[in-house]
């Protein structure tokens, strides 16, 4: 339903759907819309997204090490006062 | 020419204790504000009265007597700090109030000073716990379980702009700019329909067009009139809609876009029909959605898409500028930058993922659930949410994204440093924070637009302070020389 709504010319609509059905996919990630934007010779492209990649693969691992033990239950445990 | 912009915002902080099974919220808030470790932190009332009073041409008044209230509460709930700003309680939240700013780059540097001194707080409060438990603070809007909490704009208006004309004019503009200041969310709450990620944190809470409360059926436009300053000549225009950003540059736009284009609805100048069929039906849909492509219908028939709305006000705001070689030099850079980010929202809002909130979470978490094979439902993925907006620098999402250069900037780290210690030198917080300093011990109460001297003998001595755009360096640098003591400065300003 809610991919109906949306146009299909919406990539980042689509990538954000294709996330939800799991990463087998091809998803066209960030790196791609940047990329594809500029100008480059073919190996360029690829120096440049792998470059990107690794980067993006450093940040996750990063987020792996620093993002709350049992999530589940901490997000479940995060309740607050409603404020102004 | 509309009055000088006078800017200011104030921050709910979500606030728990891990490990704490009995964690209470009001006891924690009261401890982080009273944790704030430098002698500057003083016990100061907050003084909740407000009087009429004569204006002298530096910004003063002087007051006769005082009647004394109960203290002991007051002084736990509130510190005023010598850069001018708040840090208190408020509904059992920590909330921080910047100083009044002239410029859109101060009101930055003050609220990213305040996340510091909120994180200070929290170290210091932390070593009064017992082992194992932690504070843990927030700058968002929503715990993912029907609650929020606010990030107020304040700006300084002409009271003889009708009220009215703020309210039409200026929905459309708040409705449709959470597409460059949305901090992002996790699914959706308060009975809207499901999305897997939205744009704002708080859109979701906003039930009607216009009105007073600010926690229930909230408002769009907030109809609150406490100017804290000459209330015949102003009005504060106090705006609750928006999310609390982490990204510098969002917050940038954020202010400073609403900055310009109040100053235009003073002078006239938005004058393109841009009113809304359904405008709290249009908040809803232009978060949902992600590709900021949804066509708003509006009352003359119309549809536009968000990004259309804002280009309106984009161009209006071009030709502004131009035609005001006196507003602010900031502006045209800044309506440079709003113009930018409109044709990157238009190509791809994922090519704006190293500046706006909302597109730097997104990144992340689809980033993340392609190479852990995770999804929506992910509950790594609703942490991810809230810990973007952790203030501490070493688990933040957003900070990691800061130190990794994934987060473009607009300030120093050494601004942030000097703006946690003094006040803005252009506004009447100047005088505020400069008495604070020099003249701490002498001090009773202080106020947005009072401070009151106990000088030992007598009546409580109360300087009023109606003009925010007075009690500036260039205004009261010389007084405060002269006064060595509050003494001298209350017989200085007498004479």
């Amino acid at each position: 339903m809610i991919m109906e709504r949306m146009d299909a010319r919406a990539r980042t609509w689509v990538g954000i759907v294709r996330c939800a059905e799991g990463g087998q996919q091809q998803v066209r990630s960030t790196s791609d819309t940047q990329t594809s934007s500029t100008e480059t010779t073919a190996s360029n492209l690829t120096e440049k997204g792998e470059k990107l990649k690794d980067e993006m693969d450093a940040l996750i691992d990063e987020i792996d090490e620093v993002l709350e033990e049992n999530a589940e239950e901490f997000v479940k445990n995060y309740v607050q006062r409603g404020g102004e | 020419m509309a009055v000088p912009m006078i800017v200011g915002s104030e921050t709910e902080y979500g606030l728990t204790v891990h490990n704490d099974p009995d964690f209470d919220s009001i006891a924690t808030a009261l401890l982080l504000v009273n944790s704030y470790t430098t002698e500057q932190a003083l016990k100061l009332l907050w003084d909740y009265d407000q009087e009429d009073p004569l204006v002298d041409a530096r910004g003063f008044e002087i007051d006769e007597e005082y009647e004394v209230p109960d203290q002991q509460d007051n002084m736990a709930i509130n510190k005023v700090l010598p850069n001018g700003a708040r840090f208190y309680v408020d509904h059992a939240h920590p909330e921080f109030s910047t100083p009044e700013c002239s410029n859109v780059l101060d009101v930055l540097r003050y609220e990213k000073a305040g996340e510091r001194i909120l994180n200070l707080s929290r170290i210091g409060a932390n070593q009064l716990l017992p082992p194992g438990r932690t504070i843990i603070i927030y700058k968002n809007n929503s715990d993912q379980k029907g609650n929020s909490y606010g990030y107020h704009e304040n700006y300084l208006m002409d009271r003889r702009t009708p009220f009215q004309t703020i309210v039409e004019q200026l929905l459309p503009f708040l409705v449709t700019r959470q597409i460059f200041c949305g901090a992002g969310k996790v699914g959706s709450e308060n009975g809207t329909e499901y999305v897997p990620y939205q744009i704002s944190q708080r859109g979701d809470f906003f039930e009607t067009e216009i009105g007073l409360d600010t926690m229930v059926k909230r408002p769009i436009i907030n109809t609150r009139d406490e100017p804290h300053a000459d209330r015949d000549r102003y009005r504060r225009l106090h705006v609750i809609i928006g999310d609390a950003n982490m990204s510098e540059y969002t917050t940038y736009l954020k202010v400073g876009t609403t900055m310009i284009v109040l100053q235009m609805i003073e002078d006239g100048y938005v004058v393109e029909d841009l009113e809304l069929r359904n405008p709290v039906r249009a908040l809803h849909d232009v978060s949902h959605d992600p590709t900021c492509k949804v066509r708003l219908p509006l009352k003359n028939g119309k549809k536009m898409t968000p990004i259309e709305f804002q280009q309106c006000f984009h161009q209006l705001a071009q030709r502004y500028v131009a035609a005001h070689s006196d507003c602010q030099a900031l502006y045209a850079s800044l309506v440079q930058e709003w113009g930018t980010v409109l044709d990157c929202l238009d190509r791809d809002p994922m090519e704006l993922h190293r500046e706006i909130d909302w597109v730097m979470k997104l990144h992340l978490l689809t980033n993340y659930m392609e190479r852990r094979s995770s999804s929506w439902d992910d509950p790594r993925i609703a942490m991810m949410d809230l810990q973007y907006h952790d203030i501490r620098p070493d688990r933040s999402l957003y900070y990691l994204l800061e130190r990794s250069g994934a987060a473009r900037r607009m300030l120093l780290d050494d601004e942030i440093a000097l703006a946690m210690e003094d006040p803005p030198e252009d506004t009447r917080a100047y005088f505020r924070g400069q008495c604070l300093k020099k003249f701490k011990h002498q001090i009773f109460g202080v106020n947005w637009d009072s401070i009151s001297f106990n000088l030992g003998d007598g009546p409580i001595k109360r300087i009023l302070m109606e003009e925010p755009t007075r009690g500036t360096k260039r205004h009261v640098h010389e007084l405060l020389e002269r006064s060595a003591t509050a003494a001298d400065l209350v017989a200085n300003i007498t004479a």
